[in-house]
């Protein structure tokens, strides 16, 4: 096992990560002025901008499934409890003591068990209850009926609780940026892709001979 | 519009406790991580004097 910086995250996934945070920030500027919580744009600007960015979110979304699934980068959202306990505990407790990370960054765990635990509830929960409830919400209107009954009412329910739900999460996951050496530091992977990673002999060897520049 | 009753209006219309549940999960988070990072400086600070 050495550790050595290597690149984590590819241009792909840094152009997914960004390309999804300014979607997501616009959606939920829009989505909540819609709701009435802001005036700050008019209704049918806010409509619009907000139809427009979720559109572009699934597009983006298909893309990124599709290449999760055809890159095997998926597994890295495999939920583990292998070391969850010691990252939450970390978190609460170790944390304030001036305690090391409990984790290590691995070639095929990127994410620590907490945090894959969190990003895979994300994706299969909370995304999938705002797209679902969300197209629901756009094709109502193309029915031709004027009448928005008790259907519309619980679609507009999930799709708000959904809302708050990613926005509770916005917020933990860029408060926990703070939490490393810096904040810089922290950042840095997503912009230029390199990060301390443990590896195997095997993987090391095979970074060095098969993908050289992906290896500092 | 305002005063049509009996449907879900987007804007006009919206569920007063999911609101009040919505806005207490994200303010509470707020002030959950904001305590959190007080307490990590003030102990922080407090080791390096130490």
């Amino acid at each position: 096992m050495s550790a050595r910086r290597i690149l984590i995250f590819t241009r792909i996934e840094r152009f997914l990560h960004w390309t999804q945070m300014l979607l997501v920030i616009t959606l939920l500027f829009t989505g909540f002025g819609i709701h009435g919580f802001h005036d700050l744009l008019d209704f049918e600007a806010a409509v619009t901008w907000h139809t427009g960015s979720a559109i572009g979110l699934l597009l983006l979304w298909v893309f990124a499934i599709f290449w999760h699934l055809t890159t095997g980068t998926w597994r890295h959202y495999i939920p583990t409890t292998n070391g969850l306990w010691q990252v939450a505990r970390y978190y609460a407790y170790g944390i304030f003591k001036g305690e090391h990370h409990p984790y290590h960054k691995a070639y095929w765990r990127k994410h620590n068990p907490l945090q894959a635990l969190s990003y895979l509830a994300l994706k299969l929960l909370l995304f999938p209850a705002i797209w679902i409830s969300g197209i629901l919400y756009l094709l109502y209107g193309f029915r031709g009926t004027a009448t928005a009954g008790e259907l519309l009412m619980w679609v507009a329910l999930i799709h708000t609780a959904a809302a708050f739900a990613i926005l509770v999460f916005v917020i933990i996951h860029v408060y926990l940026l703070t939490t490393g050496d810096s904040f810089k530091e922290h950042v840095m992977p997503m912009i230029n892709g390199f990060d301390e990673v443990d590896l195997t002999a095997e993987e090391e060897a095979y970074l060095e001979q098969d993908e050289p520049d992906h290896i500092l | 519009l305002k005063d049509l009753k009996g449907f879900y209006l987007p804007g006009r219309d919206s569920n007063r406790w999911l609101d009040m549940i919505g806005l207490l999960a994200v303010f509470g988070t707020l002030a959950a991580v904001l305590g959190h990072g007080l307490i990590r400086l003030v102990l922080k600070r407090g080791r390096k004097q130490a």
